[in-house]
């Protein structure tokens, strides 16, 4: 839990909150957005550090689970055990090209979708399953994978200097 | 870099992740109490965010629309003399509908207070819809406090704070209306299914429902007053049971796009 002792993390976690609660919501498009946890959880992993990124997004499942109103716990369980996922690629893959980080993106994302529908299934029968439930999440992840192409070049800009990411291969 | 697997780790994990959900399964209304005063804390600042957001887009569209403003203002006073007109032929049946009215003993279903609220916060949840509005238990919102707006129903206030409240809205998986056919009285149950449309079932398999039929509240349930514009008929199909219909219905109201609502105490006097 050394992240927690991270100022500028910490800071950057809650304007990612604040953002998620009042700016994410005019991205909609048919009550369908892209998820920026996830999208920042991947440039986390990828371009700062891995290690912590399970209590990264336990954190921000919690956080998730506050201000959303589905079973309280479903959120957080379903972004931790996706980041466990996050961090078994982001260990074995080249981190700096672009194209891993959004097929990641796009893995992480829908399993995320599928994480909460099957622990919303396991414990609030009948859930929230329906036709609608594939189709929202690929298109969501979709929407993910999307606005990851554009948001992760930025961040890599403006995020990776004050939030001291390293790089995978170092010459000297 | 080897990814090591600590055998603490597992345990670990499986604690943080089942934590949340024992607490929320062993107690509800401290999860209710938690996210409520979550979100009296953050309301003020939301909304304080919200009225610069709406001044920024007032001033905006203000700006934008100033080359058409005189263009426009021909055409207003034109449709101003016309409207005129208008005005006076519809106080002629104003009058004539306030007397049939009281001819046909139709008292109103609802009495007086309506505060106007707005929306401060969506559900950042992919599945779940609901809202935060800045009106709250100061303002005389409780819950089943009904939401609506100019076009038909919205939803209902869940929680209550001080000076904001959360409230279900009408497409959520977990919402559930009494409702009937305008045209031919055929009552069913609406209710979210996490789309943007409505599914309305435990309709009569004789029902003569059609597409384009429109849909409002029944009043049976004692939550929603009867009447309330829902939506219109989209589709209709049987049931897996076939011993009923049901039929998918398109509200009126743009869910994803609430920004303000308002909260009506109905009290039924019938």
């Amino acid at each position: 839990m050394r992240f927690l002792h991270d100022r500028k993390l910490m800071m950057m976690l809650a304007v990612l909150i604040w953002f998620e609660l009042s700016i994410a919501s005019y991205f909609s498009v048919y009550s369908i957005r892209p998820d920026f946890f996830l999208i920042f959880l991947v440039f986390y992993a990828f371009r700062i550090n891995w290690k912590p990124i399970v209590p990264i997004a336990f954190v921000l499942g919690v956080s998730k689970d506050i201000f959303s109103n589905s079973f309280f716990g479903v959120e957080t369980a379903s972004l931790a055990l996706g980041a466990v996922f996050l961090e078994f690629l982001a260990v074995r893959f080249d981190r700096e090209k672009r194209w891993i980080q959004l097929s990641t993106l796009f893995s992480f994302s829908l399993l995320s979708a599928i994480l909460f529908f099957v622990i919303s299934a396991l414990i609030k029968p009948p859930s929230i399953l329906g036709s609608w439930f594939l189709t929202k999440s690929l298109l969501s992840s979709c929407y993910t994978t999307l606005a990851g192409s554009a948001v992760l070049p930025m961040a890599e800009r403006w995020l990776r200097f004050p939030l001291r990411g390293g790089r995978q291969y170092e010459l000297f | 870099m080897r990814f090591r697997v600590h055998l603490s780790r597992p345990f670990i994990l499986a604690g943080a992740i089942s934590l949340p959900l024992l607490v929320g399964a062993a107690s509800p209304p401290l999860v209710d109490h938690l996210r409520m005063l979550t979100t009296t804390f953050v309301s003020p600042v939301l909304e304080v965010q919200a009225q610069i957001t709406r001044f920024a887009q007032d001033q905006t569209r203000a700006l934008l629309e100033l080359p058409h403003l005189r263009r426009n203002n021909e055409v207003l006073r034109s449709e101003v003399q016309g409207l005129k007109r208008d005005l006076v032929r519809l106080e002629e049946l104003k009058q004539e509908r306030a007397r049939l009215e009281e001819l046909l003993h139709l008292k109103k279903s609802f009495s007086g207070k309506v505060v106007a609220a707005h929306v401060i916060q969506h559900d950042p949840s992919l599945w779940g819809h609901y809202i935060v509005i800045d009106k709250g238990e100061a303002d005389g919102i409780r819950e089943n406090t009904i939401l609506m707006n100019s076009q038909g129903l919205v939803g209902k206030a869940v929680s209550t704070g001080a000076h904001s409240s959360r409230a279900i809205l009408l497409v959520d998986h977990e919402s559930r209306v009494s409702a009937m056919n305008q045209r031919t009285r055929d009552v069913g149950l609406a209710g979210g299914n996490d789309t943007l449309l409505l599914r309305m079932i435990y309709l009569d398999r004789d029902a003569q429902i059609a597409i384009g039929d429109t849909i409002i509240t029944s009043g049976l349930g004692g939550v929603y007053p009867k009447g309330i514009p829902i939506g219109t008929v989209q589709m209709i199909g049987e049931d897996e049971t076939e011993l009923t219909l049901f039929a998918v219905v398109k509200p009126f109201v743009p869910f994803s796009k609430l920004e303000e609502v308002l909260c009506v105490f109905f009290t039924t006097e019938s």
